[in-house]
């Protein structure tokens, strides 16, 4: 696949802040590519500086092959962070105006600014000025002046931010219909969850570094943890607790008087083998809960703290 | 597509340019309205006459030395009362025969030649009127004047005569009304270019600030920069939709001022009157660039400065510069601080093409007038870009 956007040891300084420090990033066609890191992490500034809008101290970024310039433009959406329309244009006016700016044939935007109204389910809503419309319309709006003129790779800096999860989940299902219309994209976030349900491939941000980069099962493999069993279940004596400590695949055990938290790396049929344990020794249980890990475990496993710390 | 997109914000801030040009024709109707009624008013204050009645309970040589010289004022009509009957004071004043009853008290001879003030003459009067002050100061001059021949040595009933005589010839009035001698088929004209930094700073800055501010809002601008707009080309865009929107007003105001003063508004002197229109207008377009940009990270900001700018300088400069009080009448420190504000040099010429304040005709005041104003338009426009450039530059910080 080709590489769509290239970022090589890119640095950028906020007085003595290091926002950046020789961030890589490697975007291929087709992907829908996750930059997943807290707040501050430095997503929103890569961003920034791939598209030109910050300068940066050190590094090269290439997108399409080439340096940005008008040409390269064309064929990138934005979709920014904060909702960026003009609150005296209603919702078609605004979709105009944006896609407006990347074409200049009147007839073929139209068409384009119907599909994008239609895309984002804005159908009704076009003579609306956006302060009349809820967060998740307006969001839906942003996303359309960003997508309206059908551009080969989309940047999404954190769209779904304060929206209701029926409007998230309808933006995550755009996204995805984008991509497999052919767009490429990149979407950043500090929503795990949303990044693993989309992404193909994820780069985790801390502190303007990447550390981690790959598929969520590439990344899930880098860190110890398969599974996390929790039970709940009052008054073990210290003999059960060891035995379930020495069960196979078991590195850690920890038991709080309630629950029995177990945390495996690796084995099959672990939930079974412990149930069953439980039933011989005929230990009363509540809930069973068998978690598999997730971006933020690895987060924590790498940096040692929470994604949304 | 910016051009476009920026004429299409316009009718969102149609409200205030109607509410300005409202404004601005009450304004301008109003003053020719009084300009026309100062011009008469000469002729009112001569026409002014009161009607006294007067009873004489002294009826003395002195007491008829007093009301010969009552009679004879040019502005007091003596009506006949009849004393004798009941009411008949009160009836008077409340039909109008009479608006000023004055009696002459028994002994107002002999008391004026000894000096003494009171009990000399009563009165009955409606209370605040005109009649109640004008006629007083007729009286308090005549007895003024008697005192002072008494205290020279004349006696009693001469110093009644002498002052009576002294005080017939009357004060000549002149009545200045402010034109100068300047041509009254141009107050119209006159008083619509008079007003026009100020509507026009108004207006424009009213419907020119928000809309600069929408376009140059962080994230629309950073928004636009991503498609392939330069930001020269996005700014220059911008600046000319607002020109364009400054040269409509100037023709909307023009055609305004056309029909309030009736067709008047163009003479042999137009060129200049819409040269420095424009020019100020420029001015104006600048203010409302340099505001914009200042209040350009939220719409909340760009109003509260929008506000403050049109309160404190469309104001400011209105009195300070000779918008709304002549600039002859202003103090000198007054005009000090004034050659400071385009709008001193924008009145200065406007007086000096209409000959208007003492004035005359002086091409050459008026170009340098128009230059200065110029300067202070380009110096804004340069600061604007500045001010742009350093935001853009604290932003990439």
């Amino acid at each position: 696949m080709e590489t769509v956007v290239k970022v090589e040891r890119l640095v950028k300084r906020y007085k003595e802040l290091i926002a950046l420090d020789h961030l890589e990033l490697d975007i291929k066609e087709g992907e829908i590519f996750g930059l997943l890191g807290p707040n501050g992490s430095g997503k929103t500034t890569a961003i920034n500086c791939i598209l030109s809008l910050l300068t940066y101290d050190k590094g090269e970024i290439s997108v399409f092959g080439k340096k940005l310039c008008a040409e390269v433009k064309r064929n990138i959406g934005v979709v920014m962070q904060n909702v960026a329309v003009l609150n005296e244009l209603n919702v078609r006016e605004n979709i105009d105006y944006f896609c407006g700016l990347y074409i200049s044939d009147k007839a073929l935007r139209k068409q384009r600014v119907d599909e994008a109204i239609a895309f984002a389910g804005l159908e009704g809503f076009e003579k609306f000025r956006p302060k009349k419309l809820s967060g998740g319309l307006l969001r839906r709006l942003n996303i359309a002046c960003g997508i309206a003129h059908k551009p080969k790779l989309i940047i999404m800096d954190e769209p779904t931010v304060a929206v209701d999860p029926q409007s998230r989940n309808r933006i995550l299902e755009g996204i995805e219909e984008l991509n497999r219309q052919g767009a490429t994209i990149i979407y950043t976030s500090h929503y795990m969850e949303e990044v693993e349900q989309i992404c193909s491939r994820i780069a985790i941000i801390d502190k303007g570094r990447n550390i981690a980069e790959g598929t969520k099962q590439e990344l899930k493999k880098l860190i110890k943890n398969t599974e996390t069993i929790s039970v709940e279940a009052a008054g073990l004596t210290d003999e059960q607790i060891d035995a379930a400590r020495s069960m196979p695949h078991v590195y850690e055990c920890r038991y709080d008087g309630k629950a029995l938290t177990l945390l495996y790396s690796g084995g099959k049929h672990n939930l079974t083998r412990l149930l069953d344990y439980m039933h011989n020794e005929e230990i009363p249980m509540g809930r069973v809960y068998s978690l598999l890990p997730t971006l933020n475990d690895v987060f924590l496993e790498i940096t040692g703290k929470e994604l949304r710390d | 597509m910016v051009f476009k997109a920026y004429l299409r914000l316009i009718p969102s801030y149609m409200g205030v340019a109607v509410m300005y040009m409202a404004m601005f024709a009450v304004l301008l109707g109003m003053t020719m309205m009084g300009r026309s009624g100062l011009n008469g008013s000469a002729e009112s204050i001569d026409g002014f006459v009161t009607l006294l009645a007067v009873n004489d309970k002294d009826n003395t040589e002195e007491s008829r030395a007093f009301l010969d010289y009552l009679e004879n004022s040019p502005n007091i009509k003596m009506t006949d009362i009849d004393f004798e009957k009941e009411n008949a004071v009160q009836d008077s004043l409340y039909y109008r025969k009479a608006e000023y009853v004055l009696t002459i008290n028994k002994g107002f001879a002999e008391a004026l030649g000894t000096g003494e003030t009171e009990n000399l003459l009563s009165s009955q009067v409606i209370a605040g009127s005109a009649s109640e002050m004008f006629t007083e100061s007729c009286i308090d001059a005549y007895i003024s004047a008697a005192r002072l021949y008494i205290t020279g040595g004349y006696d009693t009933a001469e110093a009644c005569r002498e002052a009576a005589r002294t005080l017939e010839n009357g004060v000549e009035v002149t009545s200045f009304s402010g034109n100068n001698g300047w041509d009254n088929k141009n107050t119209g004209a006159y008083l619509f270019y008079n007003f026009i930094p100020y509507i026009m700073l108004m207006m424009i800055l009213g419907i020119l600030v928000p809309t600069f501010s929408s376009f140059l809002c962080e994230d629309v601008k950073a928004r636009s920069f991503c498609a392939p707009v330069s930001p020269a080309r996005y700014m220059m865009q911008i600046i000319c939709g607002a020109f364009m929107v400054c040269l409509v007003s100037c023709v909307v105001l023009l055609a305004e001022g056309t029909v309030i003063t009736g067709g008047t508004l163009f003479n042999e002197h137009s060129f200049y009157s819409l040269l420095q229109m424009l020019v100020f207008m420029m001015f104006s377009l600048a203010l409302s660039a340099f505001v914009g940009i200042l209040g350009s990270e939220s719409v909340k900001k760009a109003n509260y400065i929008t506000s403050m700018v049109s309160n404190v300088l469309g104001l400011g400069m209105a009195f300070l510069c000779g918008i709304f009080v002549s600039q002859s009448l202003l103090g000198e420190n007054i005009l000090m601080a004034a050659k400071f504000l385009p709008a001193y040099w924008y009145v200065k010429a406007n007086n000096s093409i209409f000959g208007a304040d003492g004035a005359v005709f002086d091409e050459e005041i008026i170009w340098s007038a128009i230059g200065i104003q110029a300067l202070f338009a380009l110096a804004l426009l340069t600061g604007a870009l500045l001010a742009a450039q350093i935001k853009r530059g604290k932003e990439n910080k």
